[in-house]
């Protein structure tokens, strides 16, 4: 803890800090001011900036993908999801391609209820 | 896209980082509000070190393209424009004071002190404040530096606690233990020259 001030300290310090606001009024009084020649060239430097880069470009242009990248985006994106359907569909379509060939091969015979051993035989066949 | 006149809600500093941002997506209109917002104090700071009109217009403009080249990499949050471009402006004035000692190169010569009280100096009208202008370039650096930043950079403690980076609280040490410094200094000499 610092040491209390004395009234004279005290007067002292707010002497000198009358001063210190004087002197930093007269500097600031003496201070230039931005001309607008100053100021048309930092705005100058700041469009030269601007032009520049690419990045102040329309954001939205520069993110949208070609038709090419779209493409390859999209079968990213549905390739998976394509092979997966492929499969299923093949799966299904043995199954039935199974369903299918039973009945033609007996059921079906059996249903029509063929008369002759030669129907018989070839129904016997068909289960085998 | 915010343009300028939507960030009068936001706090200055804010404003500073949101107009900044704004430019950095191509918005010229905010290089003229932040060009009107910080130039006048990069060109007093710059002037108030170099002592010269036309350097320190160099100076701040060199500074503030400095400022729009970083803008697309400006990173909110993690310091404030206004501290980012004092420094920037305090060093491109280190660079020119080196520049002007004859015969040496800029990485031989040692950063200088502020200039700050000699420019001060010139402005003093009387004895007494040429004695308070000398007296300030005696102080320890931190309280030199702290002073000048109070009294003629005319920044608030947070602001300088920001530059110097210290708490509030240690800016008003600072400040106090200056005040009581060049008070003491200043009498010290007023008591010489009654006694001559």
């Amino acid at each position: 803890m610092t040491d209390p001030m004395t009234d004279r300290e005290r007067s002292e310090d707010a002497a000198v800090e009358r001063m210190l606001a004087r002197l930093g009024a007269s500097a600031s009084a003496a201070a230039p001011q931005p001309s607008e020649a100053l100021m048309a060239r930092v705005l100058g430097d700041a469009a030269m900036v601007a032009a520049e880069r690419p990045a102040a470009r329309p954001a939205l242009v520069e993110a949208a993908p070609s038709p090419g990248r779209w493409a390859s985006v999209m079968l990213w994106f549905a390739g998976p999801r394509l092979a997966a359907l492929a499969l299923l569909l093949s799966l299904l379509g043995g199954l039935g391609a199974g369903y299918a060939g039973a009945p033609t091969g007996g059921f079906e015979l059996a249903l029509l209820g063929g008369g002759g051993p030669f129907e018989e035989d070839i129904a016997d066949a068909a289960l085998f | 896209m915010r343009g300028p006149s939507a960030m009068a809600a936001a706090a200055p500093e804010d404003e500073d980082a949101a107009l900044l941002a704004c430019f950095a997506a191509g918005d010229q209109s905010a290089a003229r509000a932040l060009s009107e917002r910080l130039l006048p104090g990069a060109l007093r700071q710059a002037w108030r070190m170099l002592g010269d009109e036309t350097e320190a217009e160099d100076v701040a403009q060199e500074a503030m393209l400095r400022l729009w080249r970083q803008a697309p990499k400006w990173r909110s949050g993690e310091a404030k424009v206004s501290t980012w471009l004092y420094r920037v402006t305090h060093n491109l004035c280190i660079d020119r004071i080196r520049r002007r000692r004859p015969g040496a190169s800029i990485d031989d010569v040692a950063e200088p002190a502020d200039p700050a009280p000699s420019v001060l100096a010139r402005l003093a009208e009387g004895e007494r404040y040429k004695a308070l202008a000398k007296e300030i370039s005696n102080l320890p650096e931190r309280q030199r530096q702290a002073l000048v930043m109070r009294h003629f950079d005319e920044l608030g403690n947070p602001e300088i606690g920001e530059r110097l980076g210290c708490s509030v609280e240690a800016v008003e040490s600072l400040l106090a233990r200056a005040r009581r410094q060049l008070a003491k200094r200043l009498g010290e000499a007023e008591k010489e020259t009654e006694d001559d």
